[in-house]
């Protein structure tokens, strides 16, 4: 596969909640090792985007091209999701971690289940994420035992552990503390080092601005203005990019 | 006063020899209850609307009348219409009855315990690519299941302390012993004081194990 290709795609996209649309007409392109940020206002669409990809929102019609495979999402199999998932994880904004099973437990899980791995390899895989978002002390620990941002960690942890070939971040510094949020940024560019295609939704403009390749900034559904980073957040003549800017400031 | 200690003493026993009886109408309507009323807690959740009416007026019915009409509908007034329900025996119609009951009570236990694990991780679980069933067994129904363990203990309970409403149709059961045993000593006091602390004990016990349970299951502490 040449570089330049498109190895994630999507077309059409529309949805709405009863009568209003929340994507509309949505396209969207990502390359391999590109690392994408999606900014913009609450309510524009950008979780229900990300959400669309993994089918965990269904839609009202959309086509999705991803690793040389394409899906209809509005009438896909449940084992068409799965294959999709398979190799697509998520960091939430509330962590979702398993409550009843221990930190590495957390991360073996999907390991052992889905992607049939024997436990000592599990257990390896699992450590040596631990390692990677520096929290392998609390392997045996339950997640209520841990901070919100240990929490997130470990998210990002499980969410590496299967090698997925895309990696969504859902809003994952926007549950926490302000003084947590600092060592959540530094893992999610740590990782973007190891794990370099990714699709980031945030609010938080450093983390955007800092690791992204593409930064696109979305209202009402609709892409507003996509670009470098350092266009967009310098030089962008459009009104409502610079209003959502200058109002985070 | 008037208390035949000795008597007292001599009919614990007496009275013990029909423990099997109440046990295992207890336990098993215990067993069945738990199959039925979760079987109800997924019907009235995914299943078309009649189906779903009939069920909740099912959960309403069984939850809003005394466990004792309920028996007494059941083996008496019921074999008028269908004749060869006639021939059920008294146990068995017990048990029957009572399962039915618990299954509206654990029905809603079920539910709410279901309802209170966030469904963050059941997502997580299927976006990892689980699917939801293996989603409900490894991640939600444990930790449901443990949410569920203090309300179920109660129910458990109740169908003990229920099992004693069984001698009105004739069972010879710790509470069915007792009465045949006031009735022809006349010493009722020592009688039902007797079978009381049976009871208790039995409800003790049964707290304690719910408790132990309670604890092994726990992972918040």
């Amino acid at each position: 596969m040449s570089n330049n290709e498109n190895f994630l795609e999507v077309k059409n996209l529309n949805k709405s909640y009863s009568d209003e649309a929340i994507l509309k007409n949505f396209s969207f392109q990502l390359k391999k090792n590109e690392i994408v940020s999606i900014i913009g206002p609450s309510g524009a669409g950008k979780s229900t985007f990300l959400r669309t990809l993994n089918s965990l929102e269904p839609v009202t019609s959309g086509t999705l091209i991803f690793d040389h495979k394409t899906y209809d999402l509005s009438t896909i199999s449940s084992y068409k999701k799965t294959e999709i998932r398979k190799n697509m994880n998520m960091v939430f904004q509330h962590y979702n971690l398993f409550n009843n099973k221990t930190i590495i437990q957390n991360i073996t899980e999907a390991l052992l289940i889905v992607h049939k791995y024997n436990l000592k390899a599990a257990t390896k895989k699992a450590l040596e994420m631990l390692d990677l978002v520096d929290l392998k002390e609390k392997a045996n620990q339950y997640p209520h035992q841990l901070s919100g941002g240990q929490k997130q960690r470990i998210g990002i942890a499980r969410a590496l552990a299967a090698d997925p070939k895309v990696i969504l971040f859902d809003e994952p510094t926007s549950a926490l503390d302000p003084e947590l949020i600092g060592e959540v940024v530094n893992i999610i560019k740590k990782t973007a080092a190891r794990q370099s295609t990714m699709i980031i939704v945030t609010h938080e403009m450093s983390l955007a601005r800092e690791i992204s390749d593409r930064i696109i900034f979305m209202d009402h559904g609709n892409v507003i203005e996509e670009g470098a980073p350092d266009d967009l957040f310098l030089h962008s003549n459009n009104n409502r990019l610079r209003q959502f800017l200058s109002r985070l400031k | 006063m008037n208390f035949d200690l000795s008597y007292f003493f001599k009919i614990i026993p007496v009275i013990g020899r029909a423990l099997p009886v109440t046990l295992s109408i207890a336990t098993l309507s215990m067993a069945l209850g738990l199959i039925l009323g979760t079987a109800i807690t997924f019907i009235l959740k995914h299943a078309y609307w009649p189906i779903k009416e009939f069920f909740k007026g099912y959960v309403s019915f069984f939850r809003g009348t005394p466990l004792m009409v309920q028996l007494f509908i059941f083996f008496y007034g019921v074999p008028q219409l269908l004749p060869f329900l006639s021939r059920i025996n008294a146990y068995s119609a017990s048990v029957l009855v009572m399962s039915i009951n618990a299954s509206a009570y654990i029905s809603e236990v079920i539910r709410s315990s279901l309802n209170s694990v966030d469904s963050g991780q059941l997502e997580a679980a299927t976006a990892m690519g689980m699917t939801k069933f293996q989603a409900m067994e490894r991640i939600v129904l444990p930790q449901a299941f443990r949410i569920a363990i203090p309300p179920l203990g109660n129910t458990l309970i109740n169908l003990i302390q229920g099992t004693a409403l069984t001698f009105m149709l004739g069972l010879k059961d710790i509470m069915g012993i007792s009465k045949m045993l006031a009735a022809s000593s006349y010493r009722f006091f020592e009688a039902y004081l007797a079978v009381g602390l049976i009871y208790w004990i039995i409800t003790k016990l049964a707290s304690i194990a719910n408790k132990y349970l309670e604890r092994r299951l726990d992972y918040e502490q």
